[in-house]
């Protein structure tokens, strides 16, 4: 009896101990075995991931003077001084894998000098105007190699109202160096038409459609580049209308415009890694349209990285360009089309840009932000007829 | 209001016509555009971050393998790197690795990153993208999945729910 109680006793500690290391020995295992499903590796799936949050002040301040502008001597050229300011807050978002969200919204604050000498058109709305708009961009990766784009955007000011839309389709080839993307656009814009004597004539309507044919290629591990086709169609109301004409007579006439524009323009790119950390970007375009403008830009670009957090850019820009034909300073009255808008004269311009960023590491530790930006710019564009603009802006935002 | 109605109706007009060029496009795999399902990983050596010359091709012999291409500019890249740290713990015990390779930078670069941000899984270095252009691997990320035979079974963008179904096809477990 005693041995069958023995036997009992170890079978039971046996039984217990067999049963701790089994117990034991799988929770061990279980703790080596972390779960590889979907969401213990990739996380809980958010509806809404917020990448990116913009803030952007620019001030643009232009001066120099125009024979559309009446604030000047008669028959001579206006002031065409002008100030913007333009807050902006650029958000970017994904929702769920294959959907990005792209919204803009600058807002301007316009003083303008122009019109301050009576009685120029649009007095009021020109001297102190505010504008804001909407740009919302959403991207839809279809496939690995097609990446569908809509966009809209809305710009609304005290007399004028415009709508965008616009569709892209892009194609990645099979090693994706090489993308081909097709697009088109429709913009309507809705005014209220002054003549130069500040009387309103009811709306006018304008419309811009465009479509466009762009091809990039990585030409080699650090090179890529890009041709890009543009045919805009513009019909409607197409000038200022408030824009003045001098006439032989020492009088003002209201400008106008043919009602129809046929705009081409061809665009190359290239961009080059350069080895000492930094970037080369060549920019050509060509332009052509049948107000018998005829233009060429050139663009040169220096990035450099100086460190992990900062870099440095420096630009140049050339602009040549015909004048409209039907440009005058001079006009007999009634003459139509006849337009003294510096913008269609036959000019030259530069642009010499510089601007220092910084992305500063903040380890989710600031507002959960990966990255903190901060950078600023100026520019200065001044051209052959009389105009200059000095443009400041200054950023800063995260990247989530 | 005034504003809002033509609004909502061209943003409706507009995911009509994407949803009609959707239906036109077809849909296509999402996977193994770049690099071609079945091919092998080239036999390059490669140096480690910890200082070992090591080839990827033998560091994965005889076991399914993950290998994400990352750089450190790339914030997709980075923004991965938790969940390639979970997926390198998970894996390890299932017979399976996951490898790094830092694609275009030096080793300074990817140190000084690493020493801020370990990671969990070996990283090893092609600075002169070697590795990336011999898989015709152009952008980044990039993730490769490999069977225990060495061969591409799967090549994507991202670390995605189809890489990690391929991943986990290749270690032979359901989710």
């Amino acid at each position: 009896m005693p041995s069958v109680k023995r036997s009992l006793v170890l079978f039971v500690l046996v039984f217990v101990t067999t049963t701790l290391l089994v117990l034991t020995g799988s929770a061990v295992v279980r703790a080596e075995m972390a779960p590889i499903s979907d969401e213990a590796i990739l996380g809980r799936r958010e509806p809404i991931v917020l990448e990116s949050l913009l803030a952007r002040y620019t001030y643009f301040a232009q001066d120099g003077s125009g024979y559309q502008s009446k604030a000047g001597p008669p028959g001579g050229p206006g002031s065409e001084w002008l100030h913007v300011h333009e807050p902006q807050v650029e958000v970017v978002f994904r929702q769920g894998d294959r959907i990005r969200h792209r919204l803009w919204l600058p807002i301007d604050i316009v003083t303008a000098a122009s019109p301050v000498t009576k009685p120029d058109a649009v007095s009021a709305a020109s001297r102190y105007n505010q504008a804001v708009a909407l740009d919302w961009t959403t991207s839809y990766r279809a496939t690995r190699a097609v990446t569908l784009s809509l966009r809209e955007g809305v710009h609304v000011e005290r007399m004028f109202r415009s709508y965008v839309l616009g569709l892209s389709a892009s194609f990645a080839s099979e090693n994706e160096d090489r993308t081909f993307t097709v697009g088109v656009s429709q913009t309507n814009d809705w005014f209220d038409v002054y003549d130069v004597t500040g009387r309103r004539h009811g709306h006018a309507n304008r419309s811009t459609s465009g479509v466009s044919f762009a091809l990039s290629q990585v030409l080699s591990p650090t090179t890529i580049g890009e041709l890009n086709y543009g045919l805009t169609v513009q019909a409607g109301e197409l000038g200022n209308t408030w824009g003045g004409v001098p006439t032989n007579t020492g009088d003002r006439d209201s400008e106008s415009y043919p009602g129809r524009r046929l705009r081409h323009a061809l665009v190359g790119r290239l961009a080059q890694f350069l080895p000492w950390n930094g970037a080369a970007r060549v920019f050509g375009r060509f332009y052509d349209d049948t107000y018998g403008i005829v233009a060429f830009t050139m663009e040169l670009e220096l990035l450099q990285r100086l460190s992990r957090a900062i870099y440095v850019r420096a630009s140049y820009r050339a602009h040549v360009q015909s004048g409209a034909t039907f440009y005058t300073t001079r006009t007999t009255p009634g003459t139509s089309p006849a337009t003294a808008d510096s913008d269609l004269q036959e000019l030259g311009a530069r642009t010499l840009g510089a601007k220092i960023a910084f992305d500063i590491p903040t380890g989710n530790t600031f507002l959960g932000a990966r990255t903190t930006h901060l950078d600023v710019a100026y520019e200065r564009y001044f051209r052959t007829n009389d105009l200059h603009v000095d443009v400041i802006s200054c950023a800063v935002g995260f990247r989530f | 209001m005034r504003g809002r109605l033509p609004l909502l109706a061209l943003r409706t007009l507009g995911a009509l016509a994407a949803l009609a060029a959707l239906a036109s496009c077809g849909a296509r795999p999402t996977s193994g555009a770049a690099c071609p399902i079945g091919t092998t990983i080239p036999p390059l050596e490669l140096s480690s971050i910890d200082g070992r010359r090591l080839r990827v091709r033998d560091e994965v012999a005889g076991k399914p393998a993950l290998i994400a291409l990352w750089a450190t500019w790339c914030d997709p890249c980075v923004r991965e790197l938790d969940a390639l740290d979970r997926l390198a713990l998970a894996a390890a015990p299932r017979g399976g690795v996951v490898v790094g390779v830092s694609v275009g930078e030096d080793e300074e670069t990817v140190r000084a990153f690493l020493t801020r941000r370990p990671v969990a899984f070996v990283d090893v270095l092609d600075p002169s993208l070697a590795f990336a252009r011999a898989l015709d691997l152009v952008s980044l990320p990039a993730v490769v999945v490999l069977d225990r035979e060495g061969r591409v079974v799967y090549a994507g963008e991202t670390l995605d729910r189809a890489a990690l179904t391929a991943f986990r096809a290749a270690l032979g477990v359901r989710e």
